[in-house]
């Protein structure tokens, strides 16, 4: 029991780092919706060469772990155009990049449940691209999409561990730090872990409640 | 900034001896998964409260681990605390085991789903026990419903063995790791790994739709 009391003093410290796991996970979900509502529209565009754009970038850029990505985007892509970016910023970056892909995947279906005859209706009343997109059609595929991205939010929080590799002193950073100290690292990793699963099991409960209480009424 | 490829081709044999590494924990970590994952649907499906309580808390549990912090705890944590002091390797494949199995027993569950329950009750009416109508009737079917979806998640053990480098083990990321520490040349390394990686994710990708299509079009009446 004396060697799990060391991990409850050093709690605080833990979970004020899991700010920056927020933090991360929050910004990064942010962007990712940005950018990936553009891959997007690249992909349902007319021009052939958009398409293919929008088609290669989900194929790269998901197919690397985020432990490649913050190396890469830490240490290649600092390396080669002198930016000094701090730990924080590469970690937003390297996520977002790799989430890119993932939010405009699930942008593609959720805008493939909307009947077509939408546009067409909106096409016969006039109404411009841009407007007929604004407000019929995204309204309608972002309230779908709210669940899906909130199981993404759950992936991005899980794959935010991976950025102490960098020198962000999120939660698992903090802890591992502390365990290598005291040789504890059962403890700490295991109080870790729970943090962790706990979080997990809210959000996916709270994912699973918003499905149903969003979904269409037939 | 001048770019120099040279001190990365000099290495190409490590490069690839890691690439190789990568599958190889892949692919061993994913059979185990899908036995574990397996073990997990029965205890999922079974008739018994308790071993539905078991499975549903290890699926919860291995859900809400991320893969780091998973292999970080069965490398140190566990030979901390109990002295198992397990290699790099097999820390990689007992982790990427335990993260797949929860995803597998998710898809032999939804493929078992998917068949009509009246096949179990014909099985039953012709006196056939529960091994022989799951043998004989069910699992034929299922394994074609979900090869699949454990392909994909063959992929995404791919792209998890790249954390190996985490517990040392002289896998692609490491050897790029090892390259750009000693020869300086961080852009270089990293980019031939990405490259070598998303190549081998791509070819990956094709096997899967190649499969899928094959599957589609051999579908029995």
């Amino acid at each position: 029991m004396n060697s799990w009391y060391a991990v409850y003093t050093h709690l605080p410290a833990m979970l004020y780092g899991l700010r920056f796991t927020f933090l991360i996970s929050i910004v990064s979900l942010a962007l990712s919706m940005f950018f990936g509502g553009i891959i997007v529209s690249l992909l349902r565009s007319r021009s052939g060469a958009l398409r293919a754009t929008g088609f290669l970038y989900i194929q790269i850029f998901r197919s690397l772990s985020p432990y490649v990505y913050v190396l890469l985007v830490y240490f290649a892509l600092a390396g080669v155009t002198g930016w000094k970016m701090d730990p924080i910023t590469a970690a937003i970056i390297s996520l977002t990049l790799l989430n890119t892909a993932y939010v405009a995947e699930i942008y593609r279906s959720v805008l493939l449940t909307i009947d077509g005859g939408q546009w067409e209706a909106a096409a016969a009343m006039g109404l411009s691209r841009w407007k007929t997109n604004s407000i019929i059609i995204w309204p309608q595929a972002l309230r779908t999409a709210i669940p899906l991205l909130l199981n993404q939010f759950i992936v991005i929080l899980k794959d935010s561990a991976i950025v102490g590799v960098i020198g962000v002193k999120d939660i698992v950073y903090v802890a591992n730090a502390q365990a290598s100290i005291t040789y504890k690292q059962f403890e700490y990793l295991t109080a870790v872990a729970v943090i962790f699963i706990v979080i997990v099991f809210i959000l996916s409960r709270l994912s699973a409640g918003l499905e149903r209480r969003l979904s269409w009424k037939q | 900034m001048n770019l120099d490829f040279s001190v990365i081709l000099a290495q190409w044999p490590r490069l690839l001896w890691g690439l190789g590494y990568d599958l190889y924990f892949a692919i061993v970590g994913f059979v185990f998964g899908c036995i574990i994952g397996f073990i997990c649907y029965l205890g999922l499906a079974s008739r018994t409260r308790a071993l539905n309580a078991i499975s549903y808390t290890y699926v919860q549990i291995v859900r809400g681990l991320p893969m780091y912090l998973l292999l970080l705890w069965i490398y140190f944590g566990v030979a901390s605390k109990f002295g198992l002091a397990l290699s790099g390797t097999q820390s990689i494949i007992l982790a990427i085991a335990i993260m797949s199995s929860a995803f597998t027993a998710e898809i032999f569950r939804t493929g078992y789903n998917s068949i009509d329950a009246g096949q179990v009750e014909a099985g039953k009416a012709l006196g056939l026990s529960d091994y022989r109508i799951n043998r004989s009737i069910l699992f034929p079917q299922v394994i074609r419903i979900v090869i699949p979806p454990l392909l994909n998640v063959f992929v995404i053990c791919f792209k998890a063995s790249t954390y190996a480098a985490v517990v040392a083990v002289p896998e692609l990321i490491f050897a790029a790791q090892d390259i750009s520490l000693n020869q300086y040349r961080p852009f270089e390394a990293y980019i031939s790994v990405a490259v070598l990686l998303i190549a081998t994710m791509l070819v990956l990708s094709l096997v899967v739709k190649a499969v899928e299509n094959r599957l589609n079009e051999s579908k029995w009446a």
